[in-house]
C-alpha cells in the first residue's frame, strides 16, 4: 500500500529568497520511491484550499524524503513560513518515474531551476545501481547563482557536473540548453533526462528529436488528486492508433500523475505546454 | 457496543453509509493502493458510455474557494472495456458495487442498462442524467420531469438490479424531477450532482476551463446539497443518498439528519484517499458519545432552530 497521512517536516533549509527544501520523516514514502516520483503535500487545516501540491522526490534515506520548493503562491509560501516542528499531509509515493533501459553508456541529466530534484534523485539511484553508465554528465541551469542548489551532493556523486546561469554569477552564462547543445554535438544514441521550465524541456526535446537521441522529460502540472482518478490534469499526447470513441478527437490524453509524470519527449503535443 | 452502520438501500444491504462518488473514485482499482475497498458501504464507479470518451482538453479542472471545478467531460474506457478489465477486479474486491451509466441517447441508456445490469458483480446502476459537461444527454434528460420519467422508465423495464437516479442542482425545483424518478420506477435517487458554474483568470483574460463551463464540488456546495436533500427526503417514499462536500463524520452525520439513508464522497478523497476510515471511524465515535446504536435512527431526525 502506498502512503496517505500525516508526515513530520523534522528539517528546513533556505537555499534561497525563493528556493526552500524540507526534509519528511516518512519511511513509507521513502522505502519504496523511485527517481522521477512525487509526493501530493497538503497543509492540514487550510479549508479554503482543497488541492494538495505536487512535489517530486529529490532524496530519500533513512525514512526520510527530500523536497525542494520555490516560493509560488499561498501554499508554497505558507510552507516556507510554517514554524516547526510541523505536520503535513502527504500521499505518496505517486506517478510512473524514469523508466531507463539497462546497459546505458552515457547519460545527460539536464535540470532546469527547481526542476533539479528528479534529476538529482535519478542520478544517485544511477550511481547506487550496479549497471550504473559508464558516464553521468549533470547539467543545471538556474537564473542566478543563488538559485542553483545541490550542486555539491551532484559534484559528490562524481558525475561530470556543468553549471549555466542567465546573469552569469556562475558557471556559463546563457541558458542551460546553449550550454548541453554543443556537448550533444557529432554523438547519437544517448539518453536525456530532463525536467524544468516548459521552454527548456521543449528545446532539451528538439534537440534529441534533430539528433534521434531518447529523451525523458519529467512534467509539472496541478493535480486535484494524484493518484489517476480525477482527470483533473490529463494533458494530449500524440494520438496513436484509431480505436473508435464516442467523442472522436485529434488528440489521446495521458494523465500526468498516474501514466506521468515522466514521458516520452515524442509524445507530447507541445502546442498546450 | 459497537453502533450498527449498516443501512439499507434499494434493496441493497450496506455495511456502513458511506459510498465513492462517481468520477471521484475512478474504477475503484487505483484506490486499492491506499486501501481496502470491501471497507466502503459501496463503490460507484464513474460514468460508463457505450464507447470509450476522450472528454474535453486541457485545462479541465480549476481550484476555487472552497471547492474546485471540473470539465472532464465524462472520460472513460467504454462498455466493453469496463466489463472485461474493471468489472472482475471490483468482483475480486468483495465491495457493492454500483455501476454509474450515462448515454446521449434513451436507446444506450438501455444499452448500457440491459448489458450492465446482467454482469455478476453489479449490484445497482446509478443512472447519471445530471453530467453538465457533455453537449448531447446528460442534463438534457435530468432537467425535466419528462426527460427523467422517459430514460428512468425505460431504464427501470430492462434492469435486473436495482436503479439509483443521479440528480442535477441546476434545475429550478429538484423535488419535481425526484418525484418523476421515483413515479419512473427509480429505486433510489441520489443528489446532488455538481453546480455549474466558471472561473475566469484576470491576468490572462481568459476562461481558466476550456468548455468555459465546469461542475462546482467540494464544501462551497455543502449547504446547497443539505437543503436539497432534506426538502427532496421529506416527499420521497424512496431513499436518498446525499452528496455534495462531505469530508468529516460529522458531514455524514448532517446529511443522514436531513433525511439521506446512505451518502457519497467524492472531491475530498482526491486529497485523501483514505478518507472512508477516518470518516468511519468519527461516525462511530459521534454515535458512541451519544449512545446511539444504530445509525438509521437519526435518518431525517433534524430538528427545528
Amino acid at each position: 500500500m502506498k502512503h496517505s497521512g500525516e508526515a513530520v517536516i523534522v528539517r528546513k533549509t533556505i537555499v534561497s529568497e525563493k528556493i526552500f527544501s524540507i526534509e519528511l520523516d516518512c519511511p513509507e514514502i521513502a522505502e519504496k520511491a523511485g527517481p522521477g516520483q512525487f509526493v501530493q503535500v497538503k497543509i492540514p487545516g487550510i479549508q479554503t484550499v482543497l488541492w494538495p501540491r505536487p512535489f517530486s522526490i529529490h532524496d530519500a534515506y533513512e525514512g526520510r524524503i527530500v523536497l525542494f520548493i520555490k516560493k509560488y503562491g499561498r501554499i508554497t509560501e505558507s510552507l516556507a513560513s510554517l514554524p516547526l516542528p510541523q505536520k503535513l499531509f502527504v500521499t505518496g509515493p505517486l506517478g510512473n518515474g524514469f523508466r531507463l533501459s539497462s546497459g546505458l553508456k552515457e547519460i545527460f541529466l539536464v535540470a532546469g531551476g527547481v526542476g533539479l530534484p528528479p534529476l538529482h534523485f535519478l542520478c544517485k539511484k544511477l550511481l547506487a545501481d550496479g549497471t550504473r553508465p559508464s558516464a553521468v554528465h549533470f547539467y543545471s541551469g538556474a537564473k542566478s547563482k543563488a538559485e542553483l542548489f545541490a550542486h555539491e551532493a551532484i559534484t559528490d556523486l562524481g558525475v561530470n557536473y556543468h553549471a549555466a546561469t542567465e546573469d552569469g554569477s556562475a558557471g556559463f552564462k546563457g541558458l542551460v540548453t546553449q550550454l548541453l547543445e554543443p556537448d550533444l554535438r557529432g554523438k547519437s544514441g544517448l539518453c536525456i533526462c530532463a525536467c524544468g521550465p516548459p521552454a527548456m524541456m521543449k528545446a532539451v526535446a528538439d534537440l534529441a528529436a534533430g539528433a534521434g537521441h531518447h529523451c525523458l522529460l519529467s512534467l509539472e502540472q496541478l493535480m486535484p488528486c494524484g493518484w489517476g482518478v480525477c482527470n483533473g490534469c490529463a494533458i494530449k499526447i500524440k494520438k496513436t492508433g484509431s480505436e473508435p470513441t464516442e467523442d472522436e478527437r485529434g488528440f489521446r490524453l495521458a494523465r500526468v500523475c498516474k501514466e506521468g509524470p515522466v514521458f516520452e519527449s515524442g509524445m507530447i503535443e507541445w502546442n498546450q505546454i | 457496543m459497537e453502533p450498527n452502520l449498516a443501512v439499507e438501500i434499494a434493496g441493497l444491504r450496506l455495511k456502513n453509509p458511506i459510498m465513492s462518488a462517481s468520477g471521484c473514485f475512478g474504477y475503484g482499482d487505483e484506490a486499492a493502493d491506499f486501501i481496502d475497498l470491501a471497507q466502503l458501504g459501496a463503490v460507484v464507479t464513474k460514468s460508463i458510455t457505450p464507447l470509450p470518451r476522450t472528454g474535453h482538453p486541457p485545462p479541465k479542472v480549476a481550484e476555487t474557494a472552497a471547492g474546485m471545478l471540473n470539465a472532464i467531460g465524462l472520460s472513460n474506457i467504454g462498455l466493453d472495456a469496463f466489463i472485461d478489465i474493471k468489472l472482475p477486479y471490483l468482483r475480486g474486491c468483495n465491495c457493492v458495487t454500483i455501476v454509474n451509466i450515462a448515454g446521449r441517447t434513451v436507446g444506450e441508456y438501455v444499452h448500457l442498462a440491459r448489458k450492465l445490469s446482467e454482469q455478476t458483480g453489479v449490484h445497482a446502476l446509478e443512472v447519471n442524467i445530471s453530467c453538465p459537461n457533455v453537449e448531447i444527454g446528460g442534463l438534457e434528460f435530468g432537467a425535466s420531469e419528462e426527460g427523467t420519467a422517459r430514460v428512468i422508465s425505460e431504464v427501470r423495464k430492462v434492469s435486473k438490479v436495482p436503479i439509483i437516479a443521479k440528480l442535477s442542482p441546476n434545475v429550478t425545483d429538484i423535488v419535481a424531477i425526484a418525484q418523476a424518478a421515483e413515479a419512473a420506477g427509480a429505486d433510489a435517487v441520489s443528489l446532488i450532482n455538481t453546480l455549474i458554474g466558471t472561473a475566469i483568470d484576470a491576468k490572462s483574460m481568459r476562461f481558466k476551463l476550456s468548455n468555459k463551463f465546469g461542475g462546482l464540488s467540494g464544501p462551497a456546495i455543502k449547504p446547497v446539497a443539505l437543503a436539497m436533500v432534506y426538502k427532496a427526503a421529506r416527499v420521497l417514499r424512496i431513499p436518498v443518498i446525499g452528496i455534495g462536500g462531505i469530508s468529516s463524520g460529522e458531514d455524514v452525520i448532517e446529511f443522514m439528519l436531513a433525511g439521506a439513508a446512505a451518502v457519497q464522497i467524492g472531491t475530498a478523497c482526491f486529497a485523501e484517499p483514505t478518507i472512508f476510515g477516518r470518516v468511519l471511524e468519527e461516525i462511530r465515535t459521534y454515535l458512541r458519545q451519544r449512545d446511539i446504536d444504530d445509525i438509521g435512527t437519526i435518518i431525517g431526525k433534524v430538528g427545528d432552530a
